[in-house]
């Protein structure tokens, strides 16, 4: 049988203890956290930024090494519906050494902006860069349908075409187009990237090359190819699919999307 | 008060030529590849819409005697309306008017959650005609 303790003074007592824990406990804690701000207070300042150099960007302690946050192209490449090896004398001035900045900045990228592109950028080990168009819509034929680039889901043109649509699969068809300035020769894994992988390729690139690789000599050790990634949704309730191979040329869709013409006429 | 025949001639005809409608579409879009890999899903949800409904009242039609029998016109007229809406429900379930918001069979799952009790209905005033003999 347990007895319990009648006398008052025992419970005081027993009530003074705990409270006495109490109070210690939460002293330790106020004292912690003063220590804390003092630390915070006493800790040293940051470093300086490190100095700019005259173009603007950061250098010399590896604060921005290039490569170091531009994300790596997948190597070897995704398997694509088609590729071509853009002809040099599209990306070139005959006769004259260039470089990998001027191939991009004013070949590639303007041909891309003339064709109203959104585009990221890719490193491709140590010496490359690849651009990853945005996926797009196109019509069959492989030409861009502007009205309805990136509308997710169907897209109808009239109201003919959308009764039509209700008794008829309208499949859609996109495209991604990623141009690769690499010294190594571009091999495709047997995998095939996912609609949603495409995207999210575009997603995480950077904005801009790495600025190093700018300078890099587009010499004869490097070559530019384009790759196509065309999807087909057969209907609503299907995931679209990699088109492989595509029935259209590398160069045709180059060419359906105005990107070729481009870089000719720029040439 | 209607003649219990007359009641279930209308409601037969309406069941069977809506029934048919639907049938064509739904083979329609399904010649046209709407449903692509899930066909039997699509069919799966589209069979017991109509036809437990339609097969009892063909069989009732055409086994009971109902001459010189009488109903009440006002329940002849909601069977009539709720099948009619019934049917309608149906068939906006099944063309998906608004595709880009939900695919074919994802519209028709999620029609279940109005069908279901409007079926009930239905199907309880349509028992007047087509069960309940006096």
């Amino acid at each position: 049988m347990i007895t319990i303790p009648r006398a008052p003074s025992i419970w005081c007592g027993l009530f003074f203890l705990l409270a006495g824990c109490a109070a210690n406990d939460h002293a330790t804690r106020t004292e912690t956290t003063a220590t804390d701000s003092v630390a915070m207070e006493t800790s040293p300042p940051p470093p300086p930024p490190p100095p700019a150099t005259t173009s603007g960007v950061p250098s010399g302690n590896n604060h921005y090494t290039g490569n170091a946050r531009i994300r790596q192209f997948p190597y070897p490449a995704p398997k694509a519906s088609s590729f071509k090896r853009i002809p040099r004398q599209l990306l070139q001035n005959s006769g004259t050494a260039t470089t990998l900045g001027f191939v991009l900045n004013n070949r590639l990228l303007p041909a891309l902006d003339a064709a109203d592109y959104e585009y990221s950028f890719y490193s491709i080990k140590d010496s490359g860069v690849a651009v990853v168009t945005r996926i797009e819509r196109i019509r069959q034929d492989g030409t861009t349908d502007m009205a309805n680039r990136y509308v997710e889901g169907n897209a109808y043109h009239s109201f003919s075409d959308y009764m039509a649509s209700l008794f008829r699969a309208k499949p859609g068809y996109y495209r991604m187009i990623v141009f690769m300035l690499s010294p190594y020769p571009v091999v495709q894994s047997d995998q095939s990237m996912s609609r949603q992988g495409s995207d999210s390729l575009f997603a995480r690139g950077a904005d801009r090359p790495a600025p190093n690789m700018e300078s890099f000599p587009f010499s004869d050790r490097y070559a530019c190819t384009a790759l196509i990634y065309e999807y087909k949704k057969p209907n609503q309730e299907d995931a679209p699919k990699l088109v492989t191979p595509s029935p259209l040329t590398c160069e045709a869709h180059l060419k359906k999307a105005g990107i070729w013409q481009k870089l000719e006429s720029i040439r | 008060m209607i003649s219990k025949s007359i009641a279930q001639r209308r409601l037969l005809i309406l069941w069977v030529i809506s029934g048919l409608l639907l049938i064509i579409i739904m083979i329609a879009r399904t010649v046209g590849g709407m449903y692509g890999s899930k066909v039997n899903d699509a069919w799966s949800w589209f069979m017991p819409t109509i036809l437990p409904t339609l097969s009892l009242m063909v069989t009732v039609a055409t086994t009971q005697q109902t001459v010189n029998q009488k109903s009440s016109k006002m329940l002849y007229q909601m069977a009539f309306a709720l099948s009619f809406f019934y049917q309608l429900l149906v068939l906006f379930a099944i063309l998906n008017p608004i595709p880009n918001t939900y695919t074919p069979t994802e519209m028709m799952r999620t029609s279940n959650l109005w069908l279901g009790p409007i079926q009930g209905l239905v199907a309880a005033l349509l028992g007047v005609f087509f069960v309940k003999s006096k």
